[in-house]
């Protein structure tokens, strides 16, 4: 299954992850919780995906991973966006704006 | 660059499971962590905040399976599965299984024992510095027609300075010597090699231990200094370094170690000495003292050729660049010197003496031994083709639950690479102990046989036989199950045989064929060479080896003076002689005994001889083989006297020389005349024929007769002397201690050698031969018993896959005969057409034995009608069971079943 017929769900939390680390790179807690507080805790992200779908992008060559300590000094790992990941980050972008403007239009008509 | 990173994460995953999964769970830990944190943050307790950070998480291994998809490609996990499905087949087949992996094992473990013997042989690296630049330079002589004989030593020197096309010259000449070791006080017998200094750095080979000859070494009167073969050092010497500066006894002088060779240095040596026209006999499988040797004009002149000559060719110069340089040396001194009337030079590349005999062999036992492998690749083959044909249901059912023929052609792929995996361990272990008989088998003057051995190179080359193979048999089920018909197939009973496609079949059909074809191929070569085998084994050598007992010993030269003033009267050596003789005569169960200058089947040497009266006819003759007897020889061996006397006591050193000929010399020599009373002359005296004797064989059983002059021994003294005895019975053997008493009753310090039967001299002598034959034949015959198994297997399998129609059409009134003719007659007509193809095949073929037989063509027609015969019967013997077991289909059973 090539990832731009991945299904929308999977396709959405892949897109807010990518954006979540395009800032700074940080560990999986920082991801859910950044994503959870910028979307005013709207968007809960589950842990049971959450860690698949960081190990999917990190197998896929968009995010890469290294192990550091944390802000309270724990072992963490942490994530950053590579050049391709920046690059689907933008294509993922554009994808869901067309997307979700064409949903709205239909929304809006109906 | 970023999918490459993701790539070595999942593989670095694959490598390190553990890892990974600790990795994953303090991943996770530091989420619950940092969830726990939180909760407390918002005044939870911290119970009840690790308590809901957990349960908001969920079931921990359902999430780790999950995460672990992400990390394991698909491809592996199912190759995994396809792994385990393949080894629960395997083992729930054992007979089967057996079966392919033995067969392949059989085919794979032959092809390696004998590849590792042509690596050993022919491919691994020379012991020399660019040996391709190593060169024999030959002398020839163009009144005899000889072109392989050894050099002068002035030649040599002329050479070695007037030549621009070789770099460096070295001289070798095999001399067995007696040695005593310090501490032990016995003296033995041990394989020497004469050489000079420059032979070392001409070779390019360098010494393990101590220092090589100086160049100056062994000239004038200094110390005899000696090096040591490797193998010799580490057997008598235990590989002590400290022998090196030490002396040990040569020939009843001591003499300087100087250094050890490594064994590889003596490689060719054998060679060239039997390449030789004539040569000092080199026995010896290895050198085991190398002496330095410093010849001059004076102690070699001109006229003597006993140095065996190598040749390092300038960079860039060929061979034949280097034989017309030399040539027109040869040409200035044979102008300048009277004695080199005739004479030239034969420059022959060193690879091709050394290796030159043994690589037709050895090249044709590797193509037999594939041939063998092919047959039972088509053996296996036809077992998995069957065995497939069972197997249609479950890729059925596979396929129809959606299984993709990749899929399918995979799971095969891993059968068969795990098939080929275990026949490649068994073939291994097959090889490694035939390695061992193979060596102890092969005759001794192949050279480094002895080195064989399952190295690096030996492996991969199994390994990639073997991949080759898995390849070929994963392909077959995959094209036989293109054409499965899925309705048909899983709407059949469950117990039923599913059959095999029509072009299954006549794919099977055709493997049978060609399996029968290699088959005859095989057997046809292995039949010529057992045929010329026996025709050797019946050549009448000449003498009659058995009950007789051959030995020799040598007198040193210390006390044993070889004065040439007073040649022949030598009375010290012709007086321990004619004591020696005496004593042994008198052994109880000695039935006749004599000494020889060399034994029998020892080419020995030539001289050149003129025949008095006719000395401007004679002085071209070819050199002739020159032989030395005591009287009682002939009666010892067994040689008739065909004309004349033989020699008697009274031909002594005081007496008119006289001289006993061969048939085959009065024949080419008297042939209007009477040879009797007519005079030879050599050595410098003429030497009157009183007798003509029967043809010996000099050169090997297969080798024509030669002429030859018998002298009588006191009349021409030797240091060295051959012990012929005839027992009265039994095995002569049994008078080697008596012999050994009289020697040393005589002389304690001269050791006796080379002893063993006379018969076992004449066997070895067709060593070569034999074990070409025996191989071969071995080979012939697991091909025969396979060829036998694979007819037989495709029969009986046919026959249980047409039990129904065989039934139906006894129901319908045929009887039992032609129900066998039915099924005989498609195993003979398939083995008929396997036949025709073989005996075509083997007739274009077996040109390439024509170096390899004796006293039959290579299109031999017994032979091939006797394998034509052989195969025909033995496939029809394969055929009779089946064709039985056909004859018992129920014919109610089959209408019931077809119903």
């Amino acid at each position: 299954m090539s990832p731009a017929n991945a299904d929308v769900l999977q396709g959405t939390l892949d897109l807010l992850i990518l954006k979540a680390l395009s800032v700074e790179p940080m560990h999986g807690w920082g991801v859910a919780q950044r994503i959870q507080q910028i979307s005013r805790d709207v968007l809960q992200v589950n842990q049971g995906s959450l860690y698949p779908a960081l190990h999917r992008l990190e197998h896929r060559g968009w995010i890469a991973a290294s192990w550091g300590a944390s802000d309270n000094n724990r072992r963490a790992k942490f994530y950053r966006l590579t050049a391709t990941g920046r690059k689907q980050l933008q294509s993922e972008v554009a994808t869901w704006r067309r997307f979700s403007s064409a949903i709205e239009l239909v929304l809006a008509i109906g | 660059m970023d999918r490459i990173r993701g790539l070595l994460v999942r593989l670095k995953s694959l490598w390190n499971r553990s890892a990974a999964e600790r990795d994953l769970d303090d991943e996770l830990r530091f989420h619950v962590a940092m969830a726990t944190e939180a909760g407390e943050e918002r005044g939870l307790s911290p119970d009840e905040a690790r308590h809901r950070a957990l349960v908001t998480f969920g079931g921990v291994e359902r999430f780790r399976e999950e995460t672990r998809d992400a990390h394991r490609p698909r491809w592996l996990e199912e190759a995994r599965c396809d792994l385990a499905h393949a080894c629960r087949l395997l083992v729930s087949r054992p007979g089967f299984s057996a079966a392919v992996i033995l067969t392949l094992g059989l085919g794979l473990g032959a092809n390696t024992a004998i590849f590792s013997a042509v690596n050993a042989v022919l491919l691994r690296p020379s012991p020399f510095a660019d040996p391709d630049r190593l060169v024999m330079v030959w002398e020839t002589d163009r009144g005899s027609g000889t072109r392989h004989e050894p050099a002068s030593w002035p030649d040599i020197v002329d050479i070695g300075e007037r030549s621009r096309t070789l770099q460096a010259v070295g001289a070798m000449m095999g001399r067995d010597v007696t040695i005593v070791r310090p501490g032990s006080g016995d003296p033995e017998r041990v394989t020497g090699l004469a050489i000079t200094p420059s032979l070392l750095s001409a070779l390019g080979v360098h010494v393990i231990a101590g220092r090589p000859f100086a160049p100056d070494e062994g000239h004038g009167g200094g110390q005899p200094v000696v090096l040591l073969g490797e193998d010799f050092w580490r057997a008598q010497f235990a590989a002590d370094p400290g022998i090196v500066g030490r002396t040990i006894v040569v020939d009843e002088r001591p003499a300087l170690v100087a250094g050890v060779l490594p064994a590889v240095a003596d490689l060719g040596v054998r060679q060239i000495h039997e390449r030789a026209d004539y040569s000092e006999t080199f026995g010896a499988a290895h050198v085991d003292v190398w002496l330095a040797l410093a010849p001059s004009a004076d102690s070699f002149p001109r006229e003597t050729h006993p140095f065996l000559t190598v040749g390092r060719l300038a960079p860039g110069v060929t061979v034949r660049a280097a034989q017309r340089e030399l040539a027109g040396i040869a040409a200035k001194l044979e102008r300048a010197y009277p004695v080199n009337a005739h004479r030239g030079v034969n420059v022959e590349s060193y690879g091709r003496v050394v290796f030159g005999a043994v690589r037709p062999a050895l090249l044709l036992l590797l193509g037999a031994v594939t041939l063998l492998l092919l047959v039972t690749c088509a053996n296996v083959a036809n077992l998995l083709l069957a065995r497939t044909a069972a197997r249609a249901r479950e890729v059925a059912v596979r396929v129809a639950l959606g299984a993709g023929r990749a899929r399918i052609g995979r799971q095969f792929l891993i059968e068969s690479l795990l098939f080929a995996l275990l026949g490649t361990a068994a073939g291994v272990a097959l090889a490694f102990v035939a390695l061992h008989v193979l060596i102890a088998l092969a005759p001794s003057d192949v050279p480094r046989i002895d080195t064989a051995s399952i190295d690096g190179r030996v492996l991969a080359y199994a390994a990639s036989t073997a991949l080759l193979i898995a390849l070929l048999f994963a392909v077959l089920p995959v094209l036989q199950m293109r054409h499965l018909d899925l309705q048909h197939t899983l709407k059949s009973h469950g117990g039923r045989l599913i059959s095999l496609g029509r072009s299954a079949r006549r794919f099977q059909a055709g493997v049978i064929v060609a399996e029968v074809a290699l088959t005859v191929m095989l057997v046809v070569g292995a039949g010529l060479l057992l045929r010329s085998l026996w025709r050797l084994s019946q050549v009448d050598p000449g003498f009659d080896a058995g009950r007789v007992l051959e030995a020799q010993y040598q007198l040193p030269a210390t006390r044993y003076p070889v004065d040439y003033k007073r040649f022949p009267n030598l009375p010290a050596i012709n007086a321990f002689h004619a004591r020696m003789l005496a004593a042994i005569r008198t052994i109880p169960g000695v039935a006749a005994a004599a000494l020889a200058g060399s034994p029998p089947m020892d080419p020995g040497f030539t001289n050149s001889f003129t025949i008095v009266g006719r000395e401007a006819e004679s002085a071209h003759y070819p050199e002739i083989r020159t032989r030395f007897l005591s009287p009682g020889y002939l009666e010892t061996l067994g040689v008739p006297l065909l004309a004349g006397r033989a020699i008697e006591d009274d031909d002594d050193a005081h007496s008119p020389n006289v001289i006993v000929i061969n048939h085959a010399a009065a024949r080419r020599y008297f042939p209007a005349t009477d040879p009797i009373g007519q005079s030879i002359r050599f050595w410098g005296s003429a030497r009157r024929i009183v007798g003509v004797i029967g043809d010996e064989k000099f050169r090997g059983v297969d080798a024509p007769n030669e002429p030859a002059v018998y002298a009588p021994l006191a009349q021409a003294p030797q240091q060295q002397a051959t012990v012929l005895v005839r027992a009265t019975h039994g095995d002569p053997m049994a008078l080697v201690p008596a012999v050994r008493a009289a020697l040393r009753s005589l002389d304690p310090q001269v050791p006796l050698f080379d002893v063993e039967p006379l018969a076992l001299t004449v066997r070895s002598s067709i060593a070569k031969p034999r074990f070409d034959a025996v191989l071969l034949a071995v080979f012939g015959a697991v091909a025969m018993l396979l060829a036998v198994i694979g007819v037989y297997g495709v029969l009986s399998y046919t026959v249980t896959e047409r039990m129904g129609e065989l039934g139906v059409r006894m129901a319908l009134g045929a009887d039992r005969w032609s129900v066998v003719r039915l099924v005989a007659g498609m195993g003979v007509g398939l083995a008929a057409l396997g036949v025709a193809l073989g005996v075509g095949a083997a007739y274009a073929g077996s040109r390439l034995l024509r170096s390899m037989v004796f006293g039959v063509t290579t299109t031999d027609p017994a032979t091939f009608a006797g394998v034509i015969a052989i195969v025909m019967v033995t496939a029809l013997a394969a055929s009779v069971e089946p064709a039985l077991r056909a004859t018992r289909a129920d014919p109610m059973q089959a209408l019931r079943a077809e119903s």
